[in-house]
């Protein structure tokens, strides 16, 4: 239980624009007083400090809220933004261009409430809007302007979703298409005939032995060539790299932008879809120059394009939540290769390192779980841990096949 | 600025809640439950309350609870109103919870806060009124689960140190016709001049009103009178108003006169339009 039990200062932690600062302060002290005061970051107003004017509005785990009806001890363990934490925002920059100021006190309000809206409904209507607006005064009466700049913003935002929405359903067209069209291979073991290969993988023999003409006797091949599975016809491929546990739908019980940045985290942070997809793309590369590798190789590849599965279901649940399935982490940090072990040719390592990836994985997802309020949310990725629970054992008897370990 | 300090305890379990607000009660602290704080905030800057202590509530999982298990909704105290009105998932509260305050105040202002408050307008109750919802409230007897048609009397009525944990409703109930109606002088955002829900159940309308008396309420001898088609509307509307828990309120924002005028064209609209449904 956290717990003041003095009524006067005591130290408190708040992570305040992507950094945490310690400050003492009164269990009594508002979150506006403790910004302004302690803090010094004056882009808060204190206007009516009733919940009225909204000029004293940040984001707490991206809502707007009006920090003068927020107890600074109850900012312990969210995310705060003020107005000192957004830089060249479009919003910002449309303020300015469109005049929607005038003494300015109560702009940093507005533009917190209205950077917000543009994040969490960047289709709103004139309804959503207006109802948003509504939240802050202007005693200037500036508000025809401020509408225009959010319109603006919000135009430029629609125009730009249909590319996103477009570059979207390729993303699952390509995934889908890859199903297909995407050459998987399978190296032949010792004991395994053709026909064993068309059972354990659920397609016709004839279709197996179309798609591979380099074979002039069906009956003679040798462990250690390598053959091309027919996907197209393969019910069951999806299997040999995935639980056959249908996933759960893509739906969230409503639109969270703090949730957005956890599941941005598991889709192109750190430890994520997008980096586990490339490190493993990257080590089936490598591997598959190697002869004695080429199953190992097989499985990266396959198991990579069950991740892409994941990263596709999570862009799916971001968007739900309202925000952008764009490569960034939950802080708005690009991802970048730095993120993936390569250990150049070196399989036991990159075996050894994709294990690790797929604990960590699993940990983030389940520390999400916890965070995350919302039970589809919760679901799906409780059936991705168990994916990735399968992969770590897939990977695991390669090394204790290949590596001894 | 509020100008007086208090202890700040924030427990994870509703046992550690129960006990502590127990514990300080003893010491005299006057302690207060903490769920959105938006009423407790600004009521103490005006030192209109006080209090040596308060318990935040937030930290309870019961209370964060909002799924669905079993055919019923069960949403946790420290939900917000915000999250009630995003979910889409009972239609009713999502329009009702909008018609309190303004959105980033809903953003904090929790459904448990905005129930057990002392304001008169608790605009979130009334949809829990109108589906026989249930209430799940934690104190020193333990945990009771009551209706909320037996426990809210213009207010939420809690023992000494009980707080409300979570709301349980039917799921049916979102699929019922419905109507939701806030009137205001002016702004959208204002208090209501008067605020009517009704849904149709089993071919009867059902009625909960707020701003119109004191507190809210639901009456089953209102309902009875305006689901009498045996009486011309107009009939029943005004016999209807005969029956009201309170005198109508009158103050600065309309005069009672007013504000019965305004009920009665809400109540004949709210009538015919569920009517045709």
């Amino acid at each position: 239980m956290l717990v003041s039990r003095s009524k006067d200062k005591f130290p408190m932690e708040i992570d305040i624009n992507g950094e945490i600062k310690n400050i003492m302060a009164r269990p009594a002290d508002t979150l506006l007083y403790v910004l302004r005061d302690p803090l010094g970051l004056t882009g808060a107003k204190p206007g009516c400090e009733n919940g009225d004017c909204g000029a004293c509005t940040v984001l707490v785990d991206g809502w707007p809220i009006k920090s003068c009806l927020m107890l600074a001890v109850e900012a312990i363990g969210h995310k705060i933004t003020t107005i000192e934490g957004l830089k060249d925002t479009p919003i910002q920059k449309s303020f300015i261009e469109n005049w929607a100021f005038q003494c300015g006190y109560c702009t940093s309000g507005f533009i917190m409430n209205c950077y917000a809206l543009s994040i969490i409904h960047p289709n709103a209507n004139d309804e959503v809007i207006q109802e948003w607006l509504q939240s802050n005064l202007c005693r200037c009466t500036s508000y025809e302007e401020i509408k225009k700049s959010v319109k603006s913003v919000l135009s430029k935002s629609n125009s730009k979703n249909p590319k996103l929405n477009h570059y979207h359903s390729s993303l699952r067209i390509n995934i889908r298409d890859n199903w297909r069209d995407v050459k998987m291979y399978y190296t032949i073991q010792p004991g395994d005939s053709l026909y064993l290969i068309a059972q354990k993988y659920n397609i016709p023999l004839d279709e197996l032995i179309r798609a591979n003409p380099q074979i002039n006797n069906p009956e003679h091949i040798s462990p250690g060539q390598r053959i091309t599975i027919p996907l197209s016809s393969c019910s069951q491929l999806s299997n040999q790299y995935r639980l056959p546990d249908p996933y759960p739908e893509t739906r969230v019980a409503g639109k969270s932008p703090y949730y957005a940045q956890l599941i941005l985290d598991d889709y192109a942070g750190k430890v994520s879809e997008i980096t586990a997809i490339m490190q493993y793309i990257h080590h089936h590369m490598e591997m598959e120059k190697i002869p004695s590798w080429q199953e190992v190789s097989d499985l990266e590849e396959g198991i990579s394009i069950v991740e892409m599965l994941h990263l596709e279901m999570l862009g799916e649940i971001i968007i739900n939540l309202g925000a952008s399935p764009c490569y960034y982490d939950g802080r708005q940090q690009p991802w970048t290769p730095q993120y993936i072990a390569y250990h150049d040719f070196d399989p036991c390592a990159q075996l050894r390192a994709d294990i690790q990836s797929e604990h960590e994985a699993i940990r983030q997802y389940q520390a999400h779980i916890q965070m995350i309020q919302d039970p589809f949310i919760q679901a799906l990725l409780a059936r991705i841990i168990k994916d990735e629970e399968f992969h770590i054992k897939l990977f695991s008897e390669k090394l204790a096949k290949l590596c001894g370990s | 600025m509020i100008p007086f300090d208090f202890e700040y305890y924030k427990p994870s379990s509703i046992m550690e809640a129960v006990d502590t607000f127990r514990i300080l009660n003893t010491q005299g602290k006057a302690p207060l439950y903490f769920c959105g704080g938006t009423e407790i905030i600004t009521m103490a800057r005006r030192s209109q309350i006080f209090t040596k202590a308060v318990i935040d509530i937030k930290g309870i999982p019961e209370g964060n609870t909002f799924n669905v298990q079993n055919g019923k909704l069960v949403i946790g105290a420290s939900i917000t109103l915000t999250q009630l009105e995003e979910s889409k998932i009972f239609p009713l509260l999502g329009i009702a919870a909008r018609k309190v305050a303004d959105h980033t105040v809903r953003n904090k202002l929790t459904v448990g806060g905005n129930i057990c408050g002392k304001i008169t307008f608790r605009e979130t109750v009334l949809p829990f009124l109108l589906s026989d919802s249930k209430v799940v409230l934690a104190g020193q007897r333990g945990i009771r689960n009551l209706p909320i048609n037996q426990v809210f009397n213009k207010t939420l009525n809690l023992e000494k140190g009980e707080f409300l944990v979570q709301l349980v409703t039917d799921i049916g109930y979102s699929q019922f016709p419905f109507m939701s109606i806030k009137k205001t002088k002016q702004e959208k955002s204002a208090y209501p001049l008067i605020s009517v829900d009704a849904v149709i159940k089993d071919g009867q309308i059902r009625f909960a009103f707020s701003a119109v008396c004191p507190f809210p309420f639901r009456s089953s001898t209102i309902e009875q009178i305006l689901n009498d088609k045996n009486i011309p509307l107009e009939l029943r509307i005004n016999k209807a108003l005969t029956s009201l828990p309170a005198p109508i309120n009158n103050n600065i924002e309309a005069s009672a006169e007013y504000r019965e005028f305004v009920l009665k064209n809400t109540l004949s609209d709210t009538i015919k339009a569920l009517e045709r449904s």
